[in-house]
């Protein structure tokens, strides 16, 4: 009998050995590096935002916009704590510890002063906060300011360290290397594209018209980035408050329809066939029911280009659950409503997210186009439309790029939440 | 001593979408004790995962009677009082190790510090400890449905109703199971087991006792006791008991087939 069951243990012991355990790969990926590239990037936007002396700039100009300054601080603050990362990691390492600290200070700094025009240095050497937050004049007290501009330049460059020590870039340097053999090809494509299009774009001398050449478009874009900023700023919120309304109703009612079976039956087919309807078409209706000029008719049609799609693609996702996993939950006598919480909705989400995904595309399109049938001279669409009728066509080209860029940040930022929220998900598992 | 579980007359048919009904189980009489550890055993179609399934109130009988710890079915299946595994481990992509553990400890509403303690002890008895924060897809099939007979455990119900768990495994990983399973059920005083599956030898290894259905309909055709050494190891296998009975139990499932 001994021998017996140490014999059960020997054949069990070697269990994990043989038994593989697949890792997971996420310190190869560059979303992190991305990240920090943003981080600094915003410590830079936002200093420029804080300091009346650099409000003059052209660069400190392109990012001041009531609605366009919160947003930033709100990203900064995000990716601050994206970069953190685990407590438990981040408290061995007293370096990185210290750098996160002064980010923090910064971050909480730049916050206060950008959305509640609350300036702490102004407040700590006794200078008037209208200073810091009104345009500079020929009388302005300069040289009372300059002690706490000291100080918060400090505290820029310091968090521009702080970044760079916590991301350390130097220790990734074989990462990079590998990402850079992956994604030679594409690279070399898109690089070899351009060189081409401007030689061949030159020596056949065609018209500007007809297709400027790359350097003259990037050239417009360099110059013209500020007054690009504003207008796709503009632009963007109308696709994000209309993919904002659209998918959130999309996905509320695809849970409710999903809810009563009935209800989805009926509303289904007419969803799908809604879905297959150019919605883009009623464009112009919109602008006449809430008026060209009213940012409402672009939202109203982006809410209705997206809500189909998320509406139909959630009511898929919560029915597509294995019906092994609903039985399990049934031995459970588990009600209604913890399936729906522990099973349907996790199970829903991929297919919401791909919707969401499609949506990004979808909202930027409605927003761009409905632009094109009149709105807001402070528009994107406006711009590209009114660019090429007046024969000003790199300004078009370059506004364009700008709409492409932000449809692809928008996309980003979905993806990324995406992962955030189901880090489980077949698609991100990496061999 | 009265059985954990009684089915008397039972019969179940499944209604056709157009060509009338099938008969999958026909009059079905069985007593189970406390503490036994059960095989169904028969061809494909012979309504053993279907007998489980209505053992388990995930599937109402067309007539008979099921009793479950003394209650019936749908009374037991409301107070949990049996665990499930089934073919596939069925754990949730989106959940750690350790929280696919504790799904069913969520759903009954335990304290939170209980939820911890009972799920790591849980993995610990299948010997998944160090895997508690790794998702189901970084294991291996085994140790998959290693977590799932962790998760029907964690709330200590006095059944534990299998079908086919090990079916989709290889041979080896599979005899590694069976004895893993025979510790579990030992560790734990009092454990009744229902155990379906179409491997003779896996059935004989395991079980105190055999049943042996047979197909189209489903009918109860033979119960056979086993009356093999406990506990069972790599030996149990070679004794010569060991082939008597899974002749004897492959006998009765050709017996069957033929009828």
């Amino acid at each position: 009998m001994t021998n017996n069951s140490s014999f059960l243990t020997a054949t069990m012991k070697p269990t994990s050995a043989f038994d593989d355990v697949k890792d997971d790969h996420s310190e190869k990926r560059l979303g992190r590096d991305f990240v920090a590239l943003v981080t600094l990037f915003l410590i830079v936007v936002t200093y420029h935002l804080q300091n009346p002396l650099l409000l003059e700039l052209q660069f400190g100009q392109a990012w001041r916009n009531p609605s366009l300054q919160p947003v930033l601080g709100v990203a900064l603050a995000v990716c601050v704590y994206i970069l953190a990362g685990r407590w438990k990691d981040l408290r061995r390492d007293t370096v990185k510890l210290v750098a996160m600290g002064i980010l923090v200070v910064f971050t909480a700094y730049v916050l206060l002063d950008i959305i509640l025009h609350i300036n702490l240095l102004a407040l700590v050497t006794g200078v008037s906060q209208d200073i810091f937050h009104a345009e500079l004049s020929e009388t302005s007290p300069l040289a009372s300011i300059e002690s706490a501009l000291t100080i918060s330049s400090l505290l820029e460059y310091l968090a521009l360290i702080a970044v760079i020590i916590i991301w350390s870039p130097w220790k990734r340097l074989g990462v990079y290397a590998e990402a850079a053999r992956r994604n030679a090809a594409p690279l070399i494509v898109a690089i070899v594209v351009l060189v081409l299009l401007e030689v061949l774009l030159t020596v056949f001398n065609v018209q500007q018209f007809l297709l400027p050449k790359p350097s003259v478009i990037l050239g417009r874009l360099f110059t013209l980035y500020d007054q690009l900023i504003t207008v796709g700023w503009n632009t963007f919120q109308n696709a994000l408050w209309g993919f904002v309304w659209g998918c959130g109703l999309g996905i509320l009612t695809g849970l409710v329809s999903a809810r009563f079976t009935n209800f989805s039956k009926a509303l289904m087919p007419l969803a799908i066939a809604a879905n297959s309807v150019p919605i883009i078409a009623f464009a112009p209706i919109f602008n006449t029911w809430f008026g060209a000029l009213n940012p409402a008719s672009k939202v109203a049609i982006v809410a209705v280009l997206t809500y189909f799609p998320a509406m139909i693609s959630t009511v898929k996702g919560l029915n597509s659950v294995d019906y092994r996993s609903l039985e399990l939950m049934r031995s459970y006598a588990a009600t209604d409503m913890e399936i729906f919480r522990k099973l349907r909705f996790p199970s829903a989400l991929p297919f919401i997210f791909s919707a969401l995904k499609v949506a990004t595309t979808l909202a930027m399109i409605g927003a761009i186009v409905s632009e094109y049938f009149g709105g807001s001279t402070k528009g994107l669409g406006y711009r590209i439309r009114e660019d090429a009728q007046l024969f000003r066509y790199p300004e078009s080209w370059s506004a364009i790029i700008v709409a492409a860029a932000l449809g692809i940040l928008f996309y980003m930022v979905v993806s990324a939440v995406e992962r955030g929220m189901m880090p489980w998900h077949i698609s991100f598992r990496e061999e | 001593m009265t059985p954990i579980i009684s089915i008397q007359n039972l019969t179940k048919r499944f209604q056709g979408s157009d060509s009338g009904s099938v008969l999958a189980l026909d009059n079905i009489n069985l007593n189970i004790e406390q503490g036994e550890f059960i095989s169904l055993i028969g061809p494909s179609g012979c309504g053993k995962s279907t007998l489980l399934r209505v053992i388990a109130d995930l599937i109402q009988p067309t007539s008979g009677t099921v009793t479950v710890n003394g209650k019936p079915a749908p009374q037991a299946r409301k107070d949990r009082d049996y665990g499930m595994v089934f073919q596939n481990a069925t754990l949730y992509d989106w959940r750690t190790i350790l929280k696919n553990v504790q799904l069913p400890l969520e759903i009954m509403n335990y304290p939170k510090p209980e939820r911890d303690r009972r799920a790591r002890e849980m993995l610990s008895l299948v010997e998944l400890g160090e895997f508690e924060d790794k998702y189901p897809w970084q294991l291996s099939g085994g140790m998959q449905q290693r977590v799932s007979i962790a998760r029907a455990l964690s709330f200590e119900p006095k059944i534990l109703l299998m079908d086919e768990p090990f079916g989709a495994l290889d041979e080896m990983t599979r005899e590694r199971m069976n004895n893993e399973l025979l510790r579990i059920w030992k560790s734990i005083k009092g454990m009744t087991v229902i155990f379906v599956t179409h491997s003779i030898a896996e059935a004989v290894y395991l079980s105190t006792k055999v049943v042996v259905l047979s197909p189209r309909p489903g009918r109860l055709s033979e119960i056979i006791d086993i009356p093999l050494p406990q506990p069972r190891g790599s030996a149990t296998r070679e004794m010569d008991d060991f082939f008597h009975l899974s002749t004897r139990v492959r006998n009765a499932l050709r017996f069957g087939v033929e009828l």
